[in-house]
């Protein structure tokens, strides 16, 4: 990285070169000159205010701090596209030099000349030391301020919110996805600041998340994907996080206890405070969540280099595997499960009259039942589960849960064992989030090689470990089919999107499937070069559990195609589909699918689709996968089979 | 969407002799808003979540910020802690009260200085006694209230009645 600085930072004020100790010197005159003029009320005192200065100035260019690691990690400074560095905070009054943001070496300088600010009414505002703690501390240390010339400045408000705070752990939480959404496969992470003093319920979460004013319609989906909104680092109780993510959204949440000490902690936090009143604009694909926990621990472990392997887009399960691959960062995991999960958890031990004497009590249509504390906290959980899924009269349910809890404080004894066993794999052991993929096989009498790539995330075929069994989510799935016997080389896909979400009813959850998908596929209108079309295809579904390995489901979807070889350029109309999924083992998955389409508009035509994949894991990033499909339109009827192998990271 | 909206804890004071303990020199208390907890139900909700994590502007705590209702730059303040504690985690309070215990409950008895040798005694009393502190809608305010009572009468945790 030095190398990349040299020559670029702030010269000295001297147009002709001349030894430092002199230039100092001459500098300290001038300033002393200039400090008398200016400032004559109070000569002395400005002139060594000045003097020093430009000596603290000196001697951090001469130990080049400007360039150093943690100069730039308290800037957020990375390599620009027009500029060698640039930063990613976007708020101006994180920037103290007027050209801050891409210049480190001013920004060091206007910041030391800030320390000299005169002390601030504390209700007017922070002083600089305080605004700019976590600065002025290191520059501190690296310089070693002489405290009789740039006096220090008390910083009660940041003192009083660390002793508030009172942090010596920190935990790295993420909430897994949300059932039945397979987009929150991208997860959340956010710090738990642990206090010893304190039950886990009241630390304090630190977060960064984009700020959605509260009126903002539907397109915030899509701003925020684009930086519309800025991003800020927020602190609240860590129940108000457990409320959200275990209670009402559902999700399991995943606590990975760091081996951060005190000190870094503690510069970890004064940095915190650094950035709680300034903004980044919010990138979902890379500058999210994820990335600046990163960057934030990095400020309070130097050497850990987290963030560099993010460049485009920052998944957070990835992030958690950068945490956990980090050598001797994570100390344990724990696991806390959500409400869903908990009701999943007691169903499971308790034989099914009871499970059904607890639902029918949920639902109000129960017998007064013997008194059973395990039927009774079911039924209670049920009823949160209702309510936050609001599902029924919030006022009857509520007086119906509290007649359940007047049943069972009656009962006495203590709350049967509901300890939850975290799932045998933790989400950051699972497959990574891109895959490439190398196939052979057949299609209609010619032979392929295909390659592929798929930048995130999961499909039902892959290895399964650490993922929802009933979710799908592909974001920019693309490949290259080449024929040996007539040399063609042709995109087979490019898929933009691919939502599948198979989420199994059971009379008393009852979440409705959904699909869509959106992208390009070869061989839909024939079997030429230029015969595929852009398809965008979505529906709802419903589906069932038989046993424990197998899943049955059905969708009614809208089919459209645009492609050039079909009637007035495209075809649109209802379509059906019927298909299973059956793990029979631990690494081995299949999946049969078969739909049929009306088209209705352009092309009028009725369309069979049927596929059938197998895949089986090698371990936790190779996995095999032999599939067939056949396809039967206006076009003819094709088939195609295929053995492939898939690599993960 | 789901909200939980957690009035302004001085709002549930107000009627209560107990207000006085929660409310700042000024008397206006701590809630200049509502605090919002933020859950997403619902399958668009949720989807449509993801991109920004779904934070709205008015559930934040500013860090560095100053002042605002009962916290300083984003930390409660030890006064209105409890108050706000109970607000927000009343339904997983009683929840804990009527089984026995939890960790509702004893995040509870942590805010009201009970020792850890007598957080079973206090899981015991609040069991025994759920149907005389908590009705389907008493609210936190006079949860407190008649769990403090409760205390009081009981000789061995009388002392952590305030």
């Amino acid at each position: 990285m030095g190398a990349r600085f040299s020559g670029r930072g702030p010269r000295p004020l001297f147009l002709f070169p001349l030894p430092a100790p002199l230039s100092i010197r001459a500098l300290a005159v001038a300033l002393l000159l200039l400090g008398l003029t200016v400032a004559a009320p109070s000569p002395a005192r400005a002139a060594g205010d000045a003097a020093y200065r430009a000596e603290l100035s000196e001697r951090a260019r001469a130990a080049h701090l400007a360039e150093g690691r943690m100069w730039r990690l308290l800037l957020h400074d990375r390599p620009g596209r027009l500029r060698p560095l640039v930063s990613d905070v976007d708020g101006r009054d994180f920037f103290l030099a007027p050209g801050g943001k891409t210049d480190p070496a001013a920004e060091l300088d206007a910041t030391l000349a800030a320390f000299f600010q005169p002390p601030v009414d504390p209700a007017a505002g922070q002083h600089p030391q305080c605004r700019f703690n976590a600065r002025y501390r290191w520059l501190k240390a690296q310089l070693a301020f002489d405290p009789e010339r740039l006096p220090e400045q008390p910083c009660e408000r940041l003192e009083a919110w660390l002793k508030g705070l009172n942090a010596t752990g920190v935990v790295l939480v993420y909430p897994a996805a949300y059932l039945n959404s397979p987009p929150s496969m991208f997860g959340h992470t956010f710090l738990r600041l642990d206090n010893p003093d304190k039950p886990q319920l009241l630390d304090y979460a630190l977060n960064y998340a984009a700020l959605v004013p509260e009126d903002e319609g539907p397109l915030y989906a899509a701003k925020g994907l684009l930086g519309f909104f800025p991003g800020r680092f927020t602190i609240l109780p860590y129940y108000a996080k457990v409320q959200s993510y275990a209670e009402l959204e559902n999700r399991d949440i995943w606590e990975y206890r760091l081996t951060l000490e005190p000190g870094e902690i503690d510069r970890m936090l004064r940095h915190a405070w650094e950035l709680g009143p300034t903004y980044f604009d919010y990138f979902f694909l890379r500058e999210n969540c994820s990335y600046h926990l990163l960057s934030l621990l990095e400020v309070a472990r130097p050497k850990l280099d987290l963030t560099s392997g993010f460049r485009h887009w920052t998944v957070p399960t990835d992030t958690l595997r950068g945490v956990t691959a980090a050598p001797g960062l994570v100390a344990d995991v724990r696991f806390r499960p959500a409400r869903g999960t908990v009701i999943r958890h007691r169903e499971a031990g308790l034989p099914r009259a009871r499970v059904a004497a607890a639902r029918s009590l949920a639902v109000g249509t129960g017998e007064p039942v013997a008194p059973d504390a395990a039927v009774l906290d079911l039924a209670h959980d049920y009823l949160l589960y209702l309510e936050a899924d609001r599902s029924g009269d919030a006022a009857i349910l509520k007086a119906r849960r509290h007649q359940v809890l007047l049943a069972r404080s009656a009962l006495g004894g203590a709350d049967p064992s509901t300890d939850v066993p975290p799932p045998a794999v933790r989400p950051e052991q699972g497959h990574g989030t891109q895959r490439a993929i190398a196939a052979m096989g057949t299609r209609h009498g010619h032979g392929f090689v295909e390659l592929g790539y798929r930048a995130a995330y999961h499909d039902l075929l892959d290895p399964l470990p650490g993922y929802d069994r009933h979710a799908q989510l592909g974001v920019f799935d693309g490949a290259l089919r080449y024929r040996p016997d007539d040399g063609r080389l042709a995109l087979e896909r490019l898929t933009a999107l691919d939502i599948l979400s198979v989420a199994p009813v059971d009379g008393f959850f009852n979440p409705r499937s959904w699909k869509v998908s959106a992208g390009y596929r070869a061989g839909r209108a024939g079997e030429c070069v230029g015969c595929g079309t852009a398809r965008f295809n979505f529906g709802p579904g419903v589906a069932a559990a038989v046993g424990d390995a197998a899943v049955v489901y059905g969708f009614a979807e809208v089919d459209a195609h645009y492609g050039p070889r079909l009637e007035r350029d495209h075809a649109l109309g209802p379509g059906a589909r019927l298909g299973t999924l059956f793990a029979p083992a631990a690494g081995l998955r299949l999946w049969l699918d078969g739909a049929v389409f009306r088209s209705l508009s352009g092309e009028r035509d009725r369309v069979w689709e049927v596929a059938a994949g197998q895949s089986l894991d090698l371990e936790q990033n190779r996995a095999v996968r032999l599939e067939a499909e056949g396809r039967d339109s206006r076009f003819g009827r094709v088939w195609e089979g295929r053995l492939s192998v898939a690599a993960y990271w | 969407m789901r909200k939980y909206v957690l009035t302004a804890a001085i709002a549930a004071f107000a009627a209560l002799p107990a207000a006085n303990a929660f409310a700042d020199a000024s008397g206006a208390g701590c809630g200049v808003g509502a605090m919002i907890f933020d859950g997403q139900r619902g399958v668009l909700p949720q989807t449509l979540a993801v991109t920004t994590n779904g934070t709205f502007a008015n559930q934040v705590f500013g860090i560095s910020t100053g002042t605002l209702g009962c916290e300083q730059d984003g930390v409660v303040m030890n006064e209105h802690e409890k108050a706000l504690y109970a607000e927000a985690n009343l339904e997983y309070i009683k929840m804990d009260m009527a089984q026995g215990g939890g960790e509702y409950l004893d995040a509870l008895a942590s805010l009201m200085g009970v020792a850890e040798a007598d957080r079973a005694a206090l899981a015991r009393l609040t069991q025994a006694e759920f149907a005389t502190l908590a009705g389907a809608d008493t609210d936190a305010a006079a949860l407190l209230a008649n769990l403090n009572a409760a205390l009081a009468a009981d000789p061995a945790l009388a002392r952590y009645a305030s």
